[in-house]
């Protein structure tokens, strides 16, 4: 208990000072983490929506339900695959615990991710209609997302140390779940006979709750999609502490 | 040319007992590459992918030492030797190590001019180093620690301004302050008192004497022979990443510079 409390401690001062010398004196970096999912979301919009004319009811809302979340995964792992590197000097100096480290990355990026989507969701509130259970039950959908996230971060910050060039093949996968993972088409459009493969992408698999909740409600279907996405979080959150626990001895000597 | 340090502390003042540890690090064949490489060389000879071990090479070898209440410790050494790499394990950064008993709370520094947040200015560096560090506090301890802290380290009248510009020492004045401003079971100080000016080390010598006498013990490492032999009572000569000699601070500096004497030598005649 006493370590845990501690560990918060260190977590909170980190994402606070992370938070703080982001923001300082200075609209522009709030309105940047705004702005930047709201381009993305702008430009799927007009590519989709009014080029290839992508024939799916309440586009924008789909897109919020997708699309947002996608930022907020792909983003965090890009940010924090180099994490123990880039604090090399204040692991080798302090006794920090190395989790709380990405954890308040992880949580920095969580705040970088409800702005503009609360934004977002406020603004499409004015024209499009939303289900009141789905929404309510949003938070629900957030704990698997946070907690996969996080021990993906793990996992790759882990092996980013001992495999200098995760980060690269790390892009490289990223660009291509972008693809594979139904964020700006729907999973119906997938062929039937390849759907089942949507089953192993666990970047969908986390998405997905978003999506019914926003997009498609249905209480069963939330619910069948919210316990696979908790799941898929224990198991990715297995494989992390599996190789967190056989290398973390040696990070230091690493770094 | 071992020598044992017999200490007249008993043993139930012992905060640090290390019995035959060893630490190694393990050189596997993918060192310095990527997936990539691994993904490579699996495909290339499967059969030494999966069948060649890792070697290993040794950091420390068979360590043996205990550390007593009020002892102030210097660990001597070249660069290298495995110093910081002892004190890292004593730390607990290698993990729970069996052959390391520590009673007591340990607080370890490593480098005084860390940045932990440049942006940010020097009374938020020290809220954040104070929070990193003394986690066991209480808010209002850590915001009295904080304020004490600033004005120990006399730099209040650029204490608001940005921590990036602050010079090499006023980092190390301020971060000193912090480091010294509690005593806890076992201070490990790693080469943290370059950078600081040479009043300002004598004034927080002081205050880390002042500390250790309060309470704990205190386990430093640094190259300034000096220093040590001011702060310090008993020495430690680490040498090809063993314990090459252990007793009094004095007898320990003239070990070193005999085995460093000899290693020259050595070398000339080997050019």
């Amino acid at each position: 208990m006493k370590a845990i409390s501690k560990n918060l401690l260190v977590i909170m001062t980190l994402t606070t000072a992370e938070l703080k010398s982001r923001y300082r004196n200075t609209w522009a970096g709030l309105l940047w983490v705004i702005i930047n999912p709201l381009m993305m979301f702008a430009v799927h919009s007009l590519i989709f929506k009014y080029i290839m004319k992508i024939d799916i009811d309440d586009y924008f809302v789909f897109l919020l339900g997708g699309l947002i979340p996608w930022i907020f995964i792909s983003s965090t792992l890009n940010m924090t695959c180099y994490s123990f590197i880039t604090s090399r000097e204040v692991l080798l100096s302090f006794q920090i615990n190395p989790l709380a480290i990405l954890g308040a990355k992880v949580i920095d990026n969580f705040i970088n991710f409800i702005i503009p989507f609360v934004f977002l969701f406020i603004i499409l509130s004015f024209t499009q209609s939303f289900n009141v259970i789905g929404v309510l039950l949003l938070p629900l959908s957030m704990i698997p997302l946070v907690l996969g996230t996080f021990f993906l971060v793990l996992s790759l910050a882990t092996l980013q140390v001992y495999f200098r060039d995760t980060q690269y093949i790390l892009g490289f996968l990223l660009s291509i779940s972008y693809f594979l993972t139904p964020i700006f088409y729907p999973e119906q459009m997938v062929p039937e006979g390849f759907r089942f493969l949507l089953n192993f992408n666990p970047f969908y698999i986390l998405i997905k709750p978003f999506q019914i909740a926003l997009w498609s409600f249905d209480m069963q279907l939330y619910f069948l999609a919210l316990f696979q996405s908790l799941f898929c979080s224990i198991i990715i959150c297995l494989i992390a502490l599996f190789i967190w626990k056989k290398r973390k001895n040696e990070l230091y000597l690493h770094i | 040319m071992n020598s044992t340090y017999i200490s007249d502390k008993n043993s139930e003042d012992i905060i640090i007992e290390i019995k035959n540890y060893d630490l190694e690090y393990r050189f596997s064949r993918f060192r310095n590459s990527g997936l990539r490489d691994v993904f490579i060389s699996a495909i290339e000879s499967p059969f030494r992918f999966f069948m060649e071990r890792a070697k290993r090479i040794k950091i420390l070898n068979d360590i043996n030492l205990k550390i007593h209440q009020g002892e102030r410790v210097a660990l001597i050494g070249i660069n290298g030797t495995g110093k910081t790499s002892l004190c890292r394990a004593i730390a607990g950064m290698h993990g729970k190590i069996s052959n390391i008993k520590i009673n007591g709370e340990i607080r370890a520094i490593f480098d005084t001019t860390v940045v932990v947040h440049p942006e940010l200015t020097g009374r938020e560096n020290a809220q954040i180093l104070v929070n990193l560090m003394f986690t066991d506090l209480t808010k209002e301890e850590r915001r009295i620690k904080v304020v004490e802290a600033i004005k120990f380290s006399e730099i209040d009248k650029y204490i608001d301004t940005p921590f990036k510009h602050y010079s090499k020492g006023m980092k190390s004045r301020l971060f000193l302050s912090v480091v010294s401003s509690s005593p806890s079971d076992l201070l490990i100080l790693d080469e943290v008192f370059a950078g600081a000016d040479s009043f300002f080390n004598e004034k927080v010598s002081n205050r880390i004497k002042s500390m250790i006498e309060q309470s704990g013990a205190a386990l430093l490492i640094s190259h300034d022979e000096e220093l040590l032999k001011k702060l310090c009572t008993r020495g430690i000569v680490l040498h090809e990443r063993k314990i090459a000699f252990d007793g009094n601070i004095v007898e320990a500096f003239a070990f070193y510079n005999k085995i460093n004497l000899k290693n020259q030598s050595v070398r000339r005649y080997s050019f």
